[in-house]
């Protein structure tokens, strides 16, 4: 069973993809329900092995690829981190995207790269060594194209074509990486601690190398600066795209790829020997305040949520750069944190799009009396993330601060304070358009719907979101909450326990 | 499991208490909430009331958290969570006139988060505790009064009570509004970031540091209201920036700050404007809230 469990948790989403591939267009109630079915069927083996990993159980699943190098699927605590987010929130997607999709063309299409877009990322969470790491980005890589290139609008191929350059790229700097690192090395396999730590003092640039051709290859995904250009681009994709690009799939594979680098390639107190972490702190600290202060000057509401984006991801390298056990908690956990908020702030812009038109924050007056359930959702998430309490935001940055100060890194206190004044600054304004000035007149192109202000299918994956983000936050230290799964990584890097 | 990472768990866990100090403040959110609360449901329109009912009980509920808090993170989650549904209840009853000093009001309410953000993770990084008793002590150990910690408390509590003023009426049509009933509950609500001097340096009262850390937060918050009411709500002119230090300045006089001598001068300025305000029945709130204030402060004196 414990090999059996990890391929079926891939198998769940690829073997519905491609079914999918092979439906007729008019099939539309098989096709939702063979969607909700793939997702259902993961979020109950995510469950499952939440139940065993918890308790100590290993699931791991090895097949022979190359010579000495196999494709391995394995579940430790840090892969089940991301896999759990990845299946919630793509059973809520699935949803979202059946309602939103429900008049488009080319849904067959749409549907079976989301579908091979979440194998991938399942991929991702779940690979025990770097090949297999590579292989399932590349995935994530090829499968997210056509859906960000969907509306096939020259603007949409021109987003792609920028998404492939960049991303093609990163995946080229992490194979050099890779190739490198084998060559010293002689395996590529993820082990706590790393795998260099046995490696003398001769190698240390080398090493450092390495660790910039790594963290270049997955930064590129995770939008940190300077590569972080293609991500207000892709906002040309349909919101369920945009939403698996934020908070489900591609950035969190970046950010998710950093944390494997770091701990699991290097080990993090070695890496902090090399004196790669505090630049890759300050890259980091860079990075969220630049977003910030991008943010500011968007008036498309999804450029602004990218940018948000760009600068809220970059708080999971941070956590991890500061080489510290509560810090590594505050950047592990907003993995999740940020995953649950902003996929809430795309779904309610899609709501906003979809129901009424609205695609700038300059057209939002007024539409909180419009659409109060999803700008209630908006508001909560919003206020996540600037850090108001007891919205989940909070603990991320509570705990990133207490991590600072145990390393002595009080600068960082400095990053967050501003950064939650310039989330302050961009996110409030459109909470006071929205819900205290009149609306202009008629909204762009409103559709109205029979049993609520929009699709129920639309309305309620950003309500179950909104009151998940509320939830974390209220409740971070119930056991299996995503605090302590990260206390559990945190443990085993730091601790070996 | 979690042994080697000890971290307290936020907000489970945190503990209401009602001694006399909250029994006392307490009761004072209440009348003030149920006086404002009455004035508002008569005097807002059908439409709006739920919406306001939504975010006039969200004020008073985050408020009540906030004063029996006996743990500085639901304290904290308590005034936050206060002060802007205090920002969101007088957008609902003030509507767009309210804007420019609702945007200096978020302002300072998200700075004095801020700053207290930072208070209470410096604190946790000698305490390694969330308790008030520990941060307290913490809070001793780094110095106290003229310190670092010492500065962002009065910079946190400054900022809230800057807020405040921002209400008050001031000559010159300093601000395009008036202000209105829920003024006596933004008292309260300001009047937060004075508890939290209350609660890190001395519940009882006693020592003589607790009243100069309150006597620094009103200085504070008399720089911060005129560093607002330049930068932010534009007030280039010297003439007028002057009439905002003078009505400032008396303003610490009422509020006991050591100018008592100018309390003649400026009853004589703002008779015409009280009077002007009696007239639009508004001045009944400020003087509940005044006398409520003035309650407040003698049943601190008896608890001390």
């Amino acid at each position: 069973m414990s090999f059996l469990l990890p391929l079926a948790l891939v198998a769940s989403s690829l073997v519905t993809g491609l079914i999918i591939f092979a439906l007729a267009e008019e099939s539309v109630r098989l096709r939702t329900a063979l969607n909700l079915l793939g997702a259902l069927s993961k979020l109950l083996l995510v469950g499952w092995m939440l139940l065993g990993v918890y308790n100590g159980v290993e699931y791991e699943a090895r097949f022979k690829l190359l010579p000495g190098l196999p494709l391995v699927l394995r579940a430790d605590a840090l892969a089940l981190l991301f896999v759990t987010l990845s299946a919630q929130l793509w059973f809520l997607t699935t949803i979202y995207a059946v309602g939103y999709l429900e008049d488009s063309p080319h849904r067959s299409r749409f549907f079976g790269f989301f579908s091979l877009c979440v194998t991938a990322t399942v991929g991702v969470a779940m690979a025990g060594n770097l090949l297999t790491f590579i292989v399932f980005y590349e995935m994530l890589t090829l499968s997210t194209y056509p859906l960000v290139v969907h509306r096939g609008t020259p603007v949409a191929r021109r987003a792609g074509e920028t998404y492939l350059l960049y991303t093609v790229l990163g995946g080229v700097l992490l194979l050099l990486g890779a190739a490198w690192l084998y060559t010293l090395t002689g395996t590529l396999e993820f082990r706590p601690q790393g795998i260099v730590s046995d490696l003398d003092a001769s190698h240390h640039k080398a090493l450092v190398g390495i660790f910039v051709l790594l963290i270049a290859g997955v930064g590129v995904k995770a939008a940190l600066l300077p590569l972080h250009g293609w991500l207000p681009k892709a906002m040309v994709a349909p919101a369920p795209a945009s939403a698996l690009l934020h908070a489900v799939a591609v950035v969190k594979a970046g950010a998710f790829g950093i944390v494997r680098v770091v701990y699991d390639i290097f080990g993090v107190q070695f890496a902090a020997g090399l004196g790669v972490m505090m630049p890759l702190a300050w890259l980091a600290s860079a990075t969220i305040l630049y977003g910030s202060v991008r943010a500011l000057f968007q008036d498309d509401l999804k450029r602004r949520l990218a940018y948000s984006t760009v600068s809220q991801v970059s708080y999971i390298a941070l956590g991890v750069a500061l080489v510290g056990p509560i810090a590594s908690v505050g950047g592990l956990v907003h993995l999740v944190h940020q995953g649950i908020m902003k996929i809430t702030l795309f779904f309610c812009a899609g709501n906003l799009a979809e129901t009424l038109g609205i695609h700038k924050i300059s057209e939002m007056n007024g539409v909180g009396r419009r659409m109060p359930w999803t700008m209630g959702a908006f508001t909560v998430a919003a206020l996540g993330m600037i850090g108001v309490p007891p919205v989940a935001g909070f603990i991320s940055k509570w705990y990133l601060g207490l991590g600072a100060m145990e390393v002595g890194a009080g600068w960082v206190l400095l990053v967050l304070a501003g950064s939650s004044a310039l989330n302050a600054m961009y996110f409030l304004p459109i909470l006071y358009r929205a819900w205290f000035l009149q609306a202009d007149g008629e909204w762009p192109h409103e559709r109205h719907y029979p049993r609520a202000e929009t699709s129920l299918a639309l309305l309620i994956p950003p309500l179950v979101t909104a009151a998940l983000a509320l939830a974390v936050g209220l409740f971070a230290s119930v056991p299996y909450s995503p605090q302590e799964w990260a206390k559990l990584v945190v443990l085993r890097e730091f601790y070996d326990l | 499991m979690t042994s080697g990472v000890a971290l307290d768990p936020v907000l489970q866990g945190s503990r209401l208490a009602s001694g006399p100090l909250e029994l006392a403040l307490l009761a004072a959110v209440i009348v003030l909430w149920l006086l404002f609360g009455a004035w508002l449901w008569r005097a807002s329109e059908r439409m709006h009331r739920v919406a306001l009912a939504v975010v006039y009980g969200c004020v008073v509920v985050a408020l009540c958290a906030g004063v029996l808090a006996q743990e500085a993170l639901l304290f904290y989650t308590g005034i936050s969570i206060a002060g802007y549904a205090t920002v969101a209840t007088l957008l609902a009853v003030h509507g767009v006139d309210h804007a420019r000093t609702a945007a200096a009001q978020a302002m300072l309410l998200v700075l004095g988060d801020l700053i207290l953000f930072e208070l209470l993770a410096y604190l946790y990084s000698e305490a390694q505790a969330t308790g008030f008793g520990e941060l307290r002590a913490a809070y001793r150990e780094k110095g106290g009064g003229l310190s670092f910690v010492g500065g962002l408390l009065v910079a946190t509590g400054g900022c809230r009570i800057a807020g405040l003023l921002l209400l008050a009426p001031l000559p010159g049509r300093l601000y395009p509004w008036r202000p209105g009933a829920v003024t006596g509950l933004l008292c309260v609500a300001m009047v937060a970031g004075l508890l939290l001097g209350v609660r890190l340096v001395d519940p009882s009262l006693a020592a003589p540091e607790v009243w100069y850390t309150l006597l620094g937060m009103l200085g504070a918050a008399l720089v911060a209201h005129l560093l607002v009411v330049t930068c932010v709500l534009s007030l280039a002119r010297r003439g007028g920036l002057l009439q905002g230090v003078s009505v400032l300045a008396s303003r610490a006089a009422v509020f006991g700050a050591g100018m008592l001598a100018r309390v003649g001068e400026l009853t004589m300025r703002l008779a015409p404007r009280l009077r002007a305000l009696e007239q639009r029945f508004l001045s009944w709130s400020v003087a509940v809230a005044t006398a409520t204030a003035f309650a407040v402060l003698v049943a601190l004196s008896a608890v001390s």
